[in-house]
């Protein structure tokens, strides 16, 4: 493990996301990152973890979330994987965010946030493993990122 | 997380500090809509000291603008940091309530 990079396990328990806090605390303490990256790089590997949790059934055992968060001048890149029931967050139904209140849902805007603050999202189903790759620039020409 | 509860006037008033995640989202959502529940429907929400809110938390917005649409009741959330406000208006919530820059604002508009 480089110095640029960090990897670390949680246990499939929402009581860890204090840890990831730390950890993602640390992280950004390390690389001189701006307050506003820190708090985008908790909120998308929170809710990526609460996914995984939730909706990959990994309450019923011991299982382990691997997370893998790497820094380079221009971007972070993280990388997430379980062994919980494949769940593709690409394909996962978008929440209308523009309809009436009385319509308005509450489901699915973990990904939604993850998907707009992040400029880069794929998914891979690997040997039994669920693998979510995301990467947040951090030189952007203008905001465009936080605008689609 | 920290919340001060006072009311001024017919407003409610409550002061959050801390983080708003899924540890946190459920007891304070049960805490606002007992408030509803209650017959409070002016309330302002003093975000100022929050520095983290995840889709939990915002979950928590939706469902008391709900509530507070049968009782022609309101909302308004003020003094919130730059990137707290900004998952306001990527999830759409934003144009939900009123969201002033600061609570005097709020309270002078409400």
């Amino acid at each position: 493990m480089s110095e640029n990079s960090v990897s670390f396990e949680v246990k499939a328990d929402l009581a860890e996301l204090e840890r990831l806090r730390e950890i993602i605390c640390s992280f950004g303490r390390d690389h001189d990152l701006p307050d506003k990256i820190v708090f985008v790089l908790n909120l998308v590997l929170d809710e990526l973890i609460t996914n995984s949790i939730k909706y990959g059934h990994l309450e019923a055992g011991n299982h382990l979330i691997s997370v893998h968060i790497a820094y380079a001048p221009e971007a972070v890149t993280i990388e997430v994987e379980d062994d919980g029931c494949p769940f593709n967050p690409l394909t996962a139904t978008r929440p209308d965010i523009h309809c009436p209140i009385e319509e308005r849902g509450i489901g699915g805007l973990g990904l939604h946030l993850v998907r707009s603050l992040m400029d880069e999202m794929d998914y891979e189903r690997f040997k039994d493993k669920n693998i979510v790759r995301i990467r947040k620039k951090l030189i952007e020409s203008g905001s465009a990122a936080c605008n689609r | 997380m920290e919340v001060l509860e006072r009311k001024e006037n017919d407003v409610m008033i409550l002061t959050l500090k801390g983080r708003l995640d899924s540890n946190t989202s459920d007891e304070f959502g049960e805490r606002l809509l007992n408030l509803i529940k209650n017959g409070e429907n002016r309330l302002v929400l003093d975000l100022g000291d929050v520095d983290y809110i995840s889709s939990a938390g915002l979950r928590v917005f939706i469902r008391c603008v709900k509530e507070l649409k049968q009782t022609q009741g309101q909302l308004c959330l003020c003094s919130m940091k730059d990137y707290i406000r900004e998952v306001f208006d990527l999830s759409g919530i934003a144009s939900l309530l009123v969201i002033q820059p600061s609570l005097d604002d709020t309270l002078r508009s409400i």
